[in-house]
């Protein structure tokens, strides 16, 4: 169940690149930032007040938990640019390319407090047939 | 350019759910979800005020209202996020999604933009076999 709502969320994904791609091309990124992250917190804050019954304060934080906030709003600048420069197929081609790259880091060295799984020779193939494939995309 | 700022935009991707995963854990999927927005609607605020001045206009005004909607899905899926990457291996937050991007950037590319091509499809074909041959036990 939780694969299918990950997987759909993929959808989701593509739906806000594309209305965010769209609201910079007719205005700028920084006011596509601005706005999609305004609104969410606004109903974000409708949707806690309902629903967390949790009662744990946030209280002090370690800082690289305020990291997310401050990389969601560069994602959808980055984003709404690329999607209206180099199209969807491309943003997400690459988005892949950086994906894969950290999440080997994070296996290799153990990152931010996950488990540590080192890399194995037989992934090279499979490394491989992901390269060609995005080199065929983009010549 | 665009393409290095895209792979960036790719690492922040799946850094932003390790994170916050592990502060779900602690204090729940909507503490973390707002903590999310709200710095983010911080850091946002200050980027319009620092880069994105000059280039505000009336004209924003005429701007259809539809194309606000983004918001709607992308809190959405920060929600799922938050939820669901605590819950499941890291490799399933980059692999499933990508599946579901790669087949809606597709039709969004072939309706919105008019270009489809094979060539497209064949690497994505590739792409997505070889992220299966590593996963395979």
């Amino acid at each position: 169940m939780n694969k299918l709502i990950i997987f759909i969320n993929g959808f989701f994904i593509v739906i806000m690149n594309s209305f965010n791609g769209m609201l910079s091309t007719s205005s700028s990124v920084y006011w596509t930032s601005f706005m999609h992250h305004i609104f969410s917190l606004g109903f974000m804050y409708i949707i806690y007040l309902i629903y967390d019954k949790n009662k744990f304060r946030i209280g002090r934080l370690e800082f690289k938990y305020y990291l997310p906030g401050l990389m969601s709003a560069v994602v959808v600048m980055i984003g709404s640019a690329c999607i209206a420069n180099i199209g969807a197929t491309f943003l997400i081609v690459f988005n892949l390319v950086g994906q894969i790259l950290i999440s080997v880091l994070i296996d290799e060295f153990g990152l931010f407090g996950m488990e540590k799984v080192p890399f194995r020779k037989k992934n090279l193939v499979g490394y491989s047939v992901i390269l060609v494939g995005i080199v065929i995309m983009f010549i | 350019m665009y393409y290095i700022l895209a792979i960036i935009m790719g690492v922040m991707i799946v850094l932003s759910p390790v994170l916050n995963g592990q502060l779900t854990l602690k204090v729940g999927t909507y503490k973390t979800s707002l903590l999310n927005f709200g710095i983010g609607a911080v850091v946002a605020t200050a980027a319009l005020l620092i880069f994105g001045m000059e280039s505000i206009s009336i004209d924003y005004i005429q701007i259809p209202p539809y194309r606000y909607l983004g918001f709607v899905f992308g809190l959405f899926v920060i929600l799922v996020f938050n939820h669901v990457s605590s819950r499941l291996s890291a490799i399933y937050i980059v692999l499933l999604p990508f599946m579901g991007q790669t087949i809606m950037s597709s039709i969004v590319d072939y309706y919105l933009f008019d270009s489809f091509n094979f060539k497209k499809l064949i690497g994505v074909i590739l792409v997505f076999t070889g992220v299966w041959l590593n996963e395979r036990k």
